[in-house]
């Protein structure tokens, strides 16, 4: 793929124009017959936060391992800004930092200086170009006052941000972050998951992230794709995703509590009490259900206090998706 | 690339300090136990120079191997084998550098070893500078050692076992302790293709008896090492190469 190659489109280089990750019909088959990834399409712009998502053996990591060069595909093509990471290896890896999951990704024997230092000369820059960026990265990190002490005495949080910051050390314009918030307390996630947002919306990088936490995903994330058995089952911006997704599901909040006898509910309802009052939830209802529900609490003498749409959330989506119950979206 | 890698080695080393200081011990106290056991009961002086070059020699391939070996799991259990190939670099020149690293570093503590011997039990050596060529080819032969095992690294779970066995065979067959010309034929034909003992064999005739580099070549044992080491490193790096490749491939490159 030479599309970078080609200088300039009316006055703009060609490279702007073009996806930051481009991936068409990959494929990874790991040994005889097991589709780790199954012919996926996917094209992420520039800039953008994308969320991969999916259970365990999805196939998730194994495509960041693709995006990465790491692992060698079966079959199809992925690259990065225009460089295909196979052909054009050494060029599409420039414009990658990576955080992997399983490993420490950095020398926990070395200093957080050190690393960044390692890291940097291994991409190809000099002493001079690394430290201004180190120095930088390391304070907006808040690894500054640390940063000739071993990473292997930091806390969890701490040496995560020490592999952000060595995935980050060459500013490259894609970052890969495969389960970056694993393991970590809640006030790490906290500055890892602000730090995602910083990146995502200061500096204009695109981000490809995978994750179990779903809160995170819809927290972070443009778009998200949600990957089952190899296969992407559907990839789309978080609200669509949830418009698409949404039920005609109602929250009726009754003044008193009650226990409702003799009210005959929507099968599938539930009824729960919260401070004094009863809460019904429904079930997908049409209208004339809804109302006919309503009239039954009215003509039972129960008052009234709210009947509101429940909004799904990205996990229920997630969950209906890698269950089967729907088809490709 | 040569560099840097190989600043990142030592910088882990000098964090590993205490086990570093721990492992050079051991080596010493080992020679001086060995020495011991052949002078049933007594240090003799007379074999401290013939018994250093061959466990010089021992030492630099324990060590280059287990850097290989141990190095190579470590960095694929942390994932940092991963990032280094997240290098724009060829995965070729991450291995050399890699390699280089390991030699540079086991060469400079094999000396560190040799001298405190020499210095505390005050061993006679001639200096000769035509020792640096079989030298440098012994190192080279240890290279093509580690990497044939580091290859195994990547492949085979039970690479402890095999590098334990390999390290104590080198050490009991290379004419450390014993003369290669004692052991029966057949076996001195399986000493001769272990790394190092061409090397101490060359190296002990030029230190220890005044032979010429080209006394050495005439009785072909320099072209015989010099074969060894060629084939080891050649072999040792397409192999190792292969494993990097191969585990690229089905992507058992980072954490077990």
């Amino acid at each position: 793929m030479a599309i970078v190659e080609r200088r300039t489109v009316q006055g703009q280089p060609v490279a702007s124009r073009i996806p930051a990750i481009a991936i068409e019909g990959l494929t990874k088959i790991y040994g005889r017959d097991l589709r780790a990834v199954d012919g996926i399409h996917l094209q992420v712009p520039a800039g953008q936060v994308f969320g991969l998502l999916g259970p365990n053996g999805a196939g998730k990591t194994t495509t960041i391992k693709l995006l990465c060069g790491l692992v060698s595909p079966s079959a199809g093509s992925a690259a990065l800004r225009g460089f295909d990471i196979r052909q054009q290896r050494s060029s599409a890896v420039m414009h990658l930092g990576a955080v992997l999951e399983g490993g420490r990704n950095v020398y926990w024997s070395l200093s957080a200086w050190q690393n960044l230092l390692y890291f940097g000369r291994l991409k190809g820059l000099s002493g001079g170009e690394i430290k201004p960026r180190a120095e930088r990265l390391l304070r907006d990190l808040g690894l500054w006052s640390v940063r000739h002490a071993q990473v292997g005495g930091f806390s969890r949080g701490m040496q995560q941000k020490v592999a952000i910051a060595s995935a980050l050390i060459t500013d490259p314009p894609i970052l890969l972050l495969d389960e970056p918030t694993i393991g970590l307390d809640v006030e790490a996630a906290r500055t890892v998951k602000d730090w995602i947002v910083s990146l995502a919306q200061e500096q204009r990088k695109t981000i490809v992230l995978t994750t179990h936490q779903l809160n995170l995903a819809q927290e972070l994330s443009d778009r998200v794709a949600i990957m089952r058995a190899g296969r992407i089952v559907a990839d789309m911006p978080v609200l669509d995703l949830l418009r698409r997704f949404k039920q005609d599901r109602y929250r009726i909040v009754l003044a008193t509590q009650s226990e409702l006898p003799g009210i005959e509910l929507p099968a599938g309802a539930t009824v729960g009490h919260e401070d004094g009052a009863t809460v019904i939830t429904s079930p997908s209802l049409q209208s004339r259900q809804l109302y006919a529900l309503l009239a039954r609490l009215n003509e039972a003498g129960l008052p009234l206090r709210s009947v509101s749409p429940v909004e799904p959330d990205l996990e229920d989506v997630f969950l209906e998706l890698v269950r089967g119950g729907t088809a490709n979206v | 690339m040569l560099g840097n890698e190989t600043v990142k080695g030592l910088l882990v080393t000098r964090a590993n300090w205490g086990t570093l200081v721990a492992a050079l011990a051991v080596l010493v106290v080992f020679y001086l136990f060995v020495q011991f056991l052949i002078g049933a009961g007594r240090l003799v002086p007379a074999l401290y120079a013939s018994t250093l070059l061959g466990f010089s020699a021992y030492a630099l391939a324990y060590m280059v191997s287990l850097k290989a070996v141990a190095g190579t799991l470590e960095e694929m259990n942390a994932g940092t084998l991963e990032q280094m190939h997240l290098s724009p670099l060829p995965s070729w020149a991450l291995s050399l550098g890699r390699l280089a690293a390991a030699v540079i570093e086991a060469v400079g503590l094999t000396a560190l070893v040799g001298a405190g011997l020499i210095l505390v039990l005050g061993i006679d050596i001639s200096y000769r500078l035509d020792a640096l060529v079989p030298l440098t080819l012994t190192i080279l032969d240890v290279a093509g050692f580690g990497l044939l095992l580091g290859a195994l690294a990547i492949r085979v779970a039970s690479i402890g076992a095999i590098l334990h066995v390999m390290q104590a065979v080198v050490l009991l067959l290379n004419g450390s302790f014993v003369p290669v010309s004692l052991f029966p034929s057949w076996l001195q034909v399986v000493s001769r293709l272990l790394p190092t003992t061409l090397g101490v064999e060359v190296g002990r005739r030029i230190l220890l008896q005044g032979w010429s580099l080209s006394a050495v070549w005439s009785d072909h044992s320099l072209l015989w090492l010099l074969i060894h080491s060629s084939v080891m490193l050649v072999l040792g790096a397409l192999l190792y190469q292969r494993s990097i490749l191969r585990a690229l491939h089905e992507g058992r490159l980072g954490p077990r």
